[in-house]
């Protein structure tokens, strides 16, 4: 059983803000993300979904698919002559953490870093709010698989956002 | 005890089995190092979250929304009702670092404060944070200072649809309040909802009355408008919640 025309168009609808969240987590640029959104939904709208999918999570899967196949690889070569090394000077401190004065441009210089399927991953538990079991099954693994690269994922951002300890526990703030 | 990486990871995403949520806890509450860890980890969580929910705030692309134009005749929802609304997110898969942290957090606009001893993670309180002592042995109705010139007010408790006991609360500095709703999960106190006011002058502001209204819907949603009377509250700070979700 297939999802009807007017049920796609429906659920879609109420998926759109969440599936373009993840495509800005996943892309890392507005203009990306929209334009993952819109291959998204034509892809979905074209090939349909099965009558029981959660299109939330199907949605989540084919913009993800996109985004390794198409998008990612063409973005990839236009911005192999721009992207710079990362400097040590780059790494973020703990006060800006808490102070939320990381920039969109660092969390994206940080998020280039992990490899694709670690990013999907962490994306949609760590934005998206999945839980393992729903990640792995967008994802297509198993869900140790999503245990282990969401640890790896966060392990290496926080290492990047490393934290010295002054700022931190130096006394609150009243 | 010895925690894994993965273990660390899991248990902010309450992905661990009960037991090992709780000996996780008990050791990151125990080894300093371990929470720092724990709160690096979250706090990168907490980075991605804000940096690319930014994109909730424009507007849908025209292309997109004509391609889900139902045919003429037909309606189709306009849009999703305040899906997730960042002040009232559901902290299960996000993070906030100790009750003074916590606050900040659940205003958008981190203060800068100690962590508090302990730590909330991953909804799960840690048992040696203060606000966990408070939600064990407050009463409803009353009030008690916490480190950093905090307050916890206790509001009220319930049970849910699924039997696991509830309370509701503020948690405020000099400017700020935050309301917020902690469930008994796994043994444990975890945070479900949250949602910040600025004070103004002596009271709370009326301007964020969207958020106290979706904060109303999701503590409804939980089962909060069917308190606990006094005298099943009082066996209940008595027996330590045990029993619901435990």
């Amino acid at each position: 059983m297939r999802k009807s025309e007017s049920a796609l168009r429906d659920e879609l609808t109420l998926a759109l803000p969440d599936i373009r969240r993840f495509a800005y987590a996943l892309t890392g640029a507005r203009a990306d993300a929209d334009d993952l959104l819109q291959a998204t939904v034509e892809r979905i709208l074209e090939k349909g979904a099965p009558a029981d999918a959660d299109m939330r999570k199907w949605s989540y899967r084919v913009a993800k698919n996109i985004w390794i196949d198409e998008i990612r690889s063409r973005r990839v070569r236009t911005r192999a002559v721009s992207e710079g090394k990362v400097e040590i000077n780059d790494r973020l401190d703990g006060e800006r953490v808490v102070l939320g004065a990381i920039s969109l441009a660092e969390v994206n210089r940080a998020m280039e870093r992990l490899p694709d399927d670690q990013r999907a991953a962490l994306s949609l538990v760590a934005v998206e709010g999945l839980s393992y079991a729903d990640a792995a099954q967008a994802l297509d693994v198993p869900i140790g698989t999503v245990m282990s690269r969401i640890a790896r994922a966060r392990a290496a951002l926080a290492d990047l956002f490393a934290a010295p300890k002054t700022p931190l526990a130096e006394g609150a703030a009243e | 005890m010895t925690v894994s990486n993965d273990q660390l990871s899991a248990y902010l995403d309450g992905e661990l089995p009960p037991e090992e949520m709780k000996s996780v806890a008990a050791a990151i509450a125990a080894d300093d190092d371990l929470r720092a860890r724990v709160e690096a980890l979250a706090a990168s969580d907490l980075l991605l979250k804000r940096a690319y929910s930014a994109i909730d705030d424009s507007p849908m692309p025209d292309a997109v929304t004509a391609l889900l134009k139902a045919p003429a005749g037909k309606v189709v929802p306009l849009r999703r009702p305040q899906a997730a609304p960042r002040w009232a997110m559901p902290l299960a898969a996000s993070v906030a670092l100790g009750a003074g942290l916590a606050l900040g957090l659940f205003l958008n606009d981190p203060v800068r404060m100690a962590p508090s001893g302990g730590g909330v993670l991953a909804g799960a309180i840690s048992p040696a944070d203060p606000l966990y002592a408070a939600l064990d042995k407050t009463p409803s109705g009353d009030r008690v200072a916490i480190a950093g010139a905090r307050e916890v007010s206790l509001v009220l408790s319930f049970e849910t649809a699924d039997g696991r006991y509830c309370r509701e609360f503020t948690l405020e500095d000099a400017s700020r309040a935050a309301r917020a709703i902690a469930c008994r999960e796994n043994g444990l106190w975890s945070l479900k909802i949250a949602a910040a006011d600025e004070k103004s002058g002596g009271g709370y502001a009326t301007a964020a009355s969207g958020v106290s209204a979706a904060f109303d819907a999701g503590a409804r949603a939980l089962g909060a408008d069917q308190p606990l009377d006094r005298a099943r509250e009082d066996a209940l700070l008595k027996a330590g919640w045990s029993g619901g979700g435990d």
